[in-house]
């Protein structure tokens, strides 16, 4: 190659920029209330916004409420703590195994993973690795369950499921999925193992929702809407958002619910008892330092962790009692690169990919806590996929105590890592 | 510094104006696919909240973190960039996208952009949130790692 690196990077990045099609995705979110009948550019997307404001203020108090068809509660309806986890004492950190399983499509399954109700759910893989220039990503078609990613049953999804809107929901009768069809007008609640049920929308939704329990309360935030179920999604009403920014995370707590919105240059937080009177907490640093990038955060009643990458390699993390007063505690240096924090029955678990990428084997970091303020690194090194291999989808989750990575390659190839302590006594 | 005020037709003008860089963060962060919902996530965002990003001192840098915000949300749990194909990069080593992947995010939007792009410290930092020193900083660690993998010196 004769080029220097500089030049090369601007004809890659160049090439890069070209295949993000903005035009075609604003133009898909909106073409529901806009012209439907064409994919629109970015400037014809806003005229068509200029005028659709309008139906959408009138349209958004009837979001959700507008049901038209709604769930049966059945008998048994239970409360729950958030993600129903009850802290358990940390075993010894010696004890901690990976067991691997590969599989096929059929029962090992590799596409993104969700804990509802402490049991495992995968849907299928949105989108292949190096899709065709132009190509849609094809919607999911099946969602596999498991009670510990050893046995799986597979079900057909809604055949008209969008597949960039869904996010799992623990609902009055169990585990559901929340997501749209294919225009973004519907809702549709589908609840696993009895089909599905659909709300009519007014808006199409853009953005995974953020999802917290609290008792039979359900809270759910997507973008500027915020939509309140106080019998575990039997009935839903809509409520004014209080805050300005982006909701980047909402847990609940022993006390209520906490919003953590990103704001201009700091992180703001929110709380409320019941989720529909909400006020703004006035909470010094170390949240709001500026550069925060993202923020990720997992709670349980007596204590919370939460993750940040800042403005250096290093990945902060806080702890807080209640989820309003922080506490930043030692720093990961140079460990993680995006990561995720899950809830366990014993604790926390950290995953993401390591920041000293680039060594022949990316690897999958997984770090334990019993309360957020230390970390033991209980990685296995063969969790990794390496570059030169055909690309991979990594799809972590947590249920009760038991971590779960599953992997799948644009070959076909999946691979199921379950992690724990003690699993040879535990199965 | 982008500073605009008004109704659509002024959002319309700073969409022109940002678009571009908006798109260069999140793509090479993510790679094309989630790049491009989360930039579209941020757009939406900006009209949404019109009155407030327009009066921002730095609204680039906040669509930024909006968009990866919303980009942590979506399916993939990977950076896929996309192969060098010869027939339309003749001149650029295959081995490229590995050797971005390979950096961390940070460092990913600073080379592209600083590198890449020809952007100035002073701009990546804003688009990114970060001081001008550390934008300076992941961009020159990131490229001493791209040359150490691809063996060149220049």
């Amino acid at each position: 190659m004769s080029l220097d690196l500089e030049t090369q990077l601007r004809q890659y990045t160049d090439h890069i920029v070209e295949r993000v099609d903005t035009d075609a995705t604003i133009g898909h979110h909106l073409a529901p209330i806009a012209r439907p009948e064409r994919r629109l550019p970015v400037r014809g997307v806003l005229v068509a916004l200029g005028s659709a404001i309008a139906v959408l203020l009138v349209a958004l108090p009837l979001l959700i409420s507008g049901s038209d068809e709604t769930v049966t509660p059945r008998d048994g309806v239970t409360s729950t703590t958030l993600s129903g986890v009850v802290p358990t004492p940390m075993p010894d950190i010696g004890s901690w195994e990976w067991h691997r399983i590969d599989g096929t499509d059929e029962n090992v399954p590799g596409g993104q993973m969700f804990t509802v109700d402490n049991r495992l759910m995968v849907v299928d893989d949105v989108c292949p690795a190096s899709p065709e220039e132009g190509a849609d990503c094809p919607p999911p078609s099946y969602w596999w369950e498991s009670p510990d990613g050893l046995t799986w049953n597979r079900e057909p999804l809604p055949e008209d499921l969008a597949g960039y809107v869904l996010s799992p929901i623990r609902a009055h009768d169990g585990a559901w999925l929340l997501g749209t069809d294919a225009s973004g007008q519907q809702a549709i609640f589908f609840h696993l193992g009895d089909g599905w049920t659909r709300v009519d929308l007014t808006e199409p939704l853009s953005a995974w929702p953020l999802v917290a329990t609290r008792g039979t309360t359900v809270l759910v935030v997507t973008d500027d809407r915020l939509v309140v179920s106080d019998d575990l999604g039997v009935n839903w009403e809509p409520v004014d958002v209080p805050w300005l920014g982006e909701a980047s995370a909402v847990v609940s707590t022993s006390e209520g619910f906490v919003a953590y919105v990103l704001s201009n240059d700091r992180i703001e937080i929110w709380f409320s008892e019941g989720g529909r009177s909400w006020e703004l907490v006035d909470s010094p640093a170390p949240l709001g330092g500026a550069g925060v990038q993202w923020l990720i955060v997992a709670g349980r009643p007596d204590s919370h962790v939460v993750a940040g990458a800042e403005t250096t390699d290093t990945t902060p993390h806080w702890v807080s009692d209640d989820g309003l007063s922080w506490s930043r505690i030692e720093e990961l240096e140079g460990v993680f690169d995006s990561p995720d924090v899950y809830l366990a029955d014993f604790g926390f678990v950290m995953m993401g990919f390591a920041a000293s990428r680039g060594s022949p084997d990316d690897l999958m970091l997984v770090m334990v806590s019993e309360d957020g303020s230390a970390w033991d690194d209980v990685s296995d090194p063969r969790v990794s996929f390496g570059p030169d291999e055909s690309p991979l989808t990594l799809a972590p989750s947590v249920a009760a105590d038991r971590v779960f990575v599953a992997l799948s390659r644009d070959n076909g190839a999946r691979t199921l890592w379950i992690g724990g302590f003690d699993l040879e006594r535990g199965n | 510094m982008v500073r605009v005020v008004g109704t659509h037709e002024a959002f319309t003008e700073f969409v022109g104006e940002i678009e571009r860089p908006l798109s260069y963060a999140p793509a090479s962060a993510y790679g094309p696919d989630v790049g491009r919902e989360a930039t579209a996530d941020a757009l939406l965002h900006a009209w949404r909240n019109w009155e407030r990003v327009s009066g921002m001192e730095n609204p680039v840098g906040y669509l930024f973190r909006v968009g990866q915000s919303k980009a942590r949300r979506y399916f993939q749990r990977r950076i896929v960039l996309p192969p060098v194909v010869p027939d339309e990069l003749p001149q650029v080593e295959p081995a490229l996208p590995r050797a971005l992947a390979s950096l961390s995010m940070m460092q990913r939007v600073a080379v592209v952009l600083i590198h890449g792009q020809g952007y100035g410290a002073h701009e990546a930092a804003a688009l990114m949130g970060v001081a001008r020193g550390t934008a300076r900083k992941h961009a020159e660690r990131g490229m001493a790692k791209l040359r150490k993998e691809l063996g060149v010196d220049r």
